[in-house]
């Protein structure tokens, strides 16, 4: 029943971030691209 | 045996900074600079009885300025003669509206009232929270080590009062101008920092939102030109014994067991030092001068990530009469909307913009001995961000025709019989300012400036990659800016004489 909630849960999470970023702004998306795109070299530039 | 304590790569605003304190603080300091001039962006040119400033026009904020002095146990006075510029910048907008904004915040407050009475709460609540966190943050934030999370949260719990702010700086710059106004012209006469600086609103970082703001507390221009504040500094640190060679390129970092021991320059001498400091494009230190043979792979990954900030076309003009302007900046602006479109749909894809914004600085307004009797000297960005690499061109072929461009912009807004004024002309097109500033992609701040590569995730001023390698200038934390630069020196010296002092 947990494992049902659990998956529940990021399923509802997952599409209220794909809903919010198809009803946002085409400037907000264009930010939202950019951090995406960004993120898997933060940890590095941290430690730079 | 090392020949020197302390050998700084470029004489910079930051790197003129760091030798000079390190100089004061007993360091042997050398600072090797390739050029024949001081100062980085932040210099002067004479041709023809003209100077003209490289890049930078201005300087706000004076706190990072006193302090350095204050390190030195100087008077700033005797050194850099500042003249206040009041109004701050004049603006010419989209449907060809003028006005400008004067120093005195009530002053401002009856200008905005003018054009958009709706838009004077929002001002008054921004001005008053913003102008109240720029004081609060001044010596926390901007002379602070920001190198790791132990030392942001240590600034953090020092100054909890920083913590409110968060939350605006963490938005986008349109973000923050479009939460304090409603009005489209005002908002395009505070969405330009950013955009001018190498990030559209839609991107740059909501701090910049307060540089807008920072400016109302005053801006100065340096008598004989921007060169003099890097000129007073290096006076200041030549008296305790600070050495600077011109014309002298550094062509490798020395590195052995992951720690720098000098430098290699082109000629194939080699100084031996016990610190190394950059003031070059970080990218260029440590992908090209260090090289990723010597350094982990997690740090090539790293410096690899980042991009370059905009580079921008810079036009001089010499001219035999007063141009039409109000104030030492006047800026041709557009709504929040187009500089995204621009940034968007013109300069990422290595277009050059025909109709964009520009910024014109008219300095001889300050400091009438920069040209000769009579005449005036105006520096500008036109049409700027412009592409290092224009489409199907370059930027030696598009010289001419840029110029051409920047005449046909002064004409529609400084002066309609221009042509027949100008007595000298000069461009530094992103080629000149690469070849000129050995600045990667002709970039004139460094690294690029957001949320994803500033204050922890820019690169620290001491670095862990290599021991005894020490960054400063627009590379680092804060960016790029005349107070940023001097402030990222003043912490740069700092972690040198926490390790070596």
């Amino acid at each position: 029943m947990k494992e049902k909630m659990k998956k529940a849960l990021l399923v509802a999470v997952a599409a209220s971030a794909v809903a919010g970023y198809f009803s946002a702004s085409q400037s907000t998306r264009r930010y939202i691209a950019h951090l995406a795109k960004q993120l898997p070299y933060l940890p590095y530039r941290y430690f730079i | 045996m090392a020949d020197y304590d302390v050998i700084v790569i470029g004489a910079g605003l930051g790197g003129i900074t760091t030798g000079a304190l390190c100089a004061k603080n007993g360091f042997r300091t050398l600072i090797l600079e390739q050029s024949d001039l001081i100062g980085g962006c932040c210099s002067t040119y004479e041709r023809d009885g003209y100077k003209f400033d490289v890049g930078a026009s201005i300087v706000e904020i004076l706190h990072p300025m006193e302090k350095v002095f204050e390190l030195l146990g100087k008077r700033r006075e005797d050194y850099i003669d500042l003249i206040p510029c009041d109004p701050i910048y004049s603006f010419i907008t989209e449907d060809g509206r003028k006005f400008s904004y004067p120093t005195d915040i009530d002053e401002t407050t009856k200008i905005i009232e003018s054009i958009a009475p709706e838009d004077v709460e929002g001002w008054k609540k921004f001005s008053n929270m913003g102008l109240k966190m720029i004081d609060e943050m001044m010596e926390a934030v901007m002379l602070s080590p920001l190198n790791s999370i132990p030392e942001a949260m240590a600034v953090g719990m020092k100054n909890p009062q920083v913590l409110k702010f968060m939350p605006t700086l963490l938005r986008t710059h349109q973000g923050v101008v479009r939460k304090f106004y409603k009005n489209p012209v005002i908002q395009s006469s505070v969405a330009f920092q950013s955009y001018f600086a190498g990030a559209p609103p839609e991107i740059g970082s909501g701090i910049f939102g307060f540089i807008a703001l920072s400016e109302h507390l005053g801006i100065y221009y340096p008598r004989g030109g921007m060169i003099g504040i890097p000129k007073g500094i290096a006076d200041a640190g030549q008296e305790f014994g600070l050495e600077i060679r011109l014309n002298s390129k550094v062509e490798r970092i020395l590195v052995e067991n992951r720690t720098a021991i000098g430098v290699e320059l082109e000629d194939g001498t080699q100084i031996r030092s016990r610190m190394v400091v950059s003031n070059i494009n970080a990218k260029v230190a440590y992908l090209k001068m260090i090289g990723p043979d010597h350094l982990p792979s997690w740090a090539v990954k790293a410096m690899d990530s980042y991009r370059i900030s905009m580079p921008c076309p810079m036009i001089y003009v010499g001219l035999d009469c007063k141009p039409d302007l109000d104030a030492h900046h006047t800026v041709v602006t557009g709504s929040i909307d187009a500089m995204n479109k621009v940034w968007n749909d013109f300069y990422t894809k290595g277009i050059i913009p025909k109709t964009a914004m520009s910024l014109i600085c008219w300095p001889t307004e300050a400091d009438p001995s920069l040209a000769p009797e009579g005449h005036h000297i105006l520096n500008f960005l036109c049409n700027a961000p412009a592409p290092y690499a224009p489409l199907g061109d370059n930027w030696d072929r598009l010289k001419e025709s840029y110029k051409e461009d920047a005449i046909k912009e002064l004409e529609t807004y400084v002066l309609p019989d221009v042509r027949d004024h100008i007595t000298i002309m000069d461009i530094s097109t992103p080629l000149d300012f690469e070849r000129r500033l050995l600045s990667p992609q002709g970039s004139i701040y460094g690294l690029f400036s957001d949320i994803t590569s500033l204050a922890l995730l820019r690169p620290h001023p001491r670095s862990r990659a290599i021991k005894n390698f020490y960054l400063t200038g627009s590379s680092t934390h804060l960016g790029g800016g005349v107070p940023t630069t001097l402030a990222s020196g003043v912490i740069t010296n700092g972690y040198i004489m926490k390790d070596h002092g």
